[in-house]
């Protein structure tokens, strides 16, 4: 059996559920002629964990899969660097954050009028119930 | 375009652009966790869910602060 040394990362887990709900729109074929891989079996390599993302494929990748590019590059980046490699490379240019997660912070930002509120446990079990968690 | 060219209309702002604060973390860690990776978007549930939890009334110095006309306003 072949070995499947990133079979249980993050990314291979997304790209398997982000594949699914393409699947009305799109093929695999035709994501990953859009991402520019040469071969199409990449990402069925990458889905099953057989091999990694490489990180120029992010933009591209991100793009084809119509999801934010700053969540694909944090998975790609813990995906080949291991997590403590990439909180390292976080701490120093920063963490990337995609435009949903700054939706949440500008709405912070104007509910609060500026104030940068404290995350309270009132608050986080607020956010909770909108997940149902 | 030169500096005289650019004008500027009232009532339409930027989102502010300031960099994330310890909280702010505090918020996207707590998102993140829950959402996992599914990278939401801000629902109106989400908005309202956060204005509950951190809105304040205009002119009001702070989030925490309630004075006595507010609190008895929210009575």
């Amino acid at each position: 059996m072949a070995k499947k040394p990133y079979e249980n990362t993050r990314l291979a887990k997304f790209l398997d559920a982000r594949l699914l709900e393409l699947k009305h729109k799109k093929t695999q074929a035709e994501i990953a002629e859009e991402a520019g891989f040469v071969h199409q079996n990449m990402i069925t390599m990458i889905k099953q964990g057989a091999t990694k993302l490489p990180i120029d494929r992010v933009p591209a990748l991100a793009k084809a899969l119509e999801s934010d590019p700053a969540l694909l590059l944090r998975l790609a980046l813990e995906q080949s660097e291991g997590s403590t490699a990439a909180a390292a490379i976080y701490e120093i240019i920063g963490q990337p954050i995609s435009k949903n997660e700054m939706a949440w912070i500008v709405e912070i930002r104007e509910a609060s009028g500026d104030t940068d509120p404290r995350l309270t446990s009132r608050a986080g079990a607020a956010i909770r119930g909108i997940f149902g968690k | 375009m030169k500096e005289h060219d650019r004008r500027v209309v009232e009532g339409f702002k930027l989102p502010s652009t300031a960099p994330f604060s310890q909280n702010e973390r505090d918020w996207i860690d707590m998102l993140r966790q829950v959402a996992g990776d599914s990278d939401p978007p801000l629902t109106m549930a989400g908005v309202q869910a956060l204005r509950a939890a951190v809105s304040q009334p205009r002119g009001e110095a702070s989030a925490y602060t309630i004075t006595d006309k507010t609190a008895k306003d929210r009575c």
